[in-house]
């Protein structure tokens, strides 16, 4: 495989935890959106890999991951895949049911939607710890392989640590706090992290 | 693994209610529903 660099960055803040009562009359109450201090931090973290050579920009299905990746979307001119293998955890003590997320058609008139991909990878409720880190593994495997170029991987703190698990091929797990990038390069056959769940981008406000 | 092992990783990959923005103060409980 030639060089390629794989980027992996968390969601920001959630709208849920700034309001907690949303969870109760919430149509999708797993699929919240993202807080304003969320947006203020995905701004940041867009502005941040303004200047990357990224070539496919792949995202979670949980909105508050479609709304980190959206501004880089846009400045970046990349559109998204979005992309089921890289969504939350579906551990069954976190929720109590398969977590509902928008629907195509809500999505594609407020975000650059890649239609034509589809998910290569379809997590199944509930999800185990194993099945979760074996899944990780898998999609990480999947895209590195299919797609050329430099990949930005958006998701959640199991896309994380699950993807960079699967790809060192080691169970590194650390916390990575919200809107964090993590950046791994593949150069001479093997991988290494270069940044670490790095939140330098982040201004306090 | 062992069970200490599981319970760790999900808490280190569970969103927490008390994340915000960086130089924040911490609340001083944490609730941890997702």
């Amino acid at each position: 495989m030639p060089e390629k660099t794989v980027w992996i960055a968390r969601h920001g803040h959630r709208f849920d935890f700034a309001y907690p009562e949303w969870f109760l009359t919430a149509e999708r109450r797993y699929d919240p959106a993202l807080s304003d201090e969320g947006f203020v931090q995905v701004q940041q973290l867009a502005t941040r890999l303004k200047q990357e050579p990224i070539d496919h920009l792949f995202c979670s299905p949980f909105l508050r991951a479609i709304q980190t990746a959206h501004p880089i979307s846009q400045l970046l001119e990349l559109p998204l895949k979005i992309e089921r293998g890289l969504g939350e955890w579906l551990n069954p003590d976190w929720m109590t049911e398969y977590p509902q997320t928008s629907p195509l058609e809500e999505l594609t008139p407020k975000y650059s939607i890649d239609q034509p991909y589809s998910s290569r990878l379809i997590p199944t409720y509930p999800e185990s710890e194993s099945a979760m880190m074996q899944r990780m593994a898998s999609i990480a495997g999947q895209l590195v392989t299919e797609f050329s170029g430099n990949l930005l991987l958006v998701g959640h703190g199991a896309t994380v640590g699950g993807i960079t698990a699967g790809l060192m091929g080691e169970n590194l797990i650390w916390q990575a706090p919200l809107a964090c990038l993590t950046k791994i390069v593949y150069v001479k056959n093997r991988w290494k992290i270069e940044l670490k769940a790095d939140i330098s981008h982040l201004e306090s406000f | 693994m062992s069970q200490s092992e599981k319970v760790g990783k999900s808490m280190v990959f569970r969103d927490q209610e008390n994340e915000s923005a960086i130089a924040k103060p911490q609340p001083k409980s944490i609730t941890l529903r997702d």
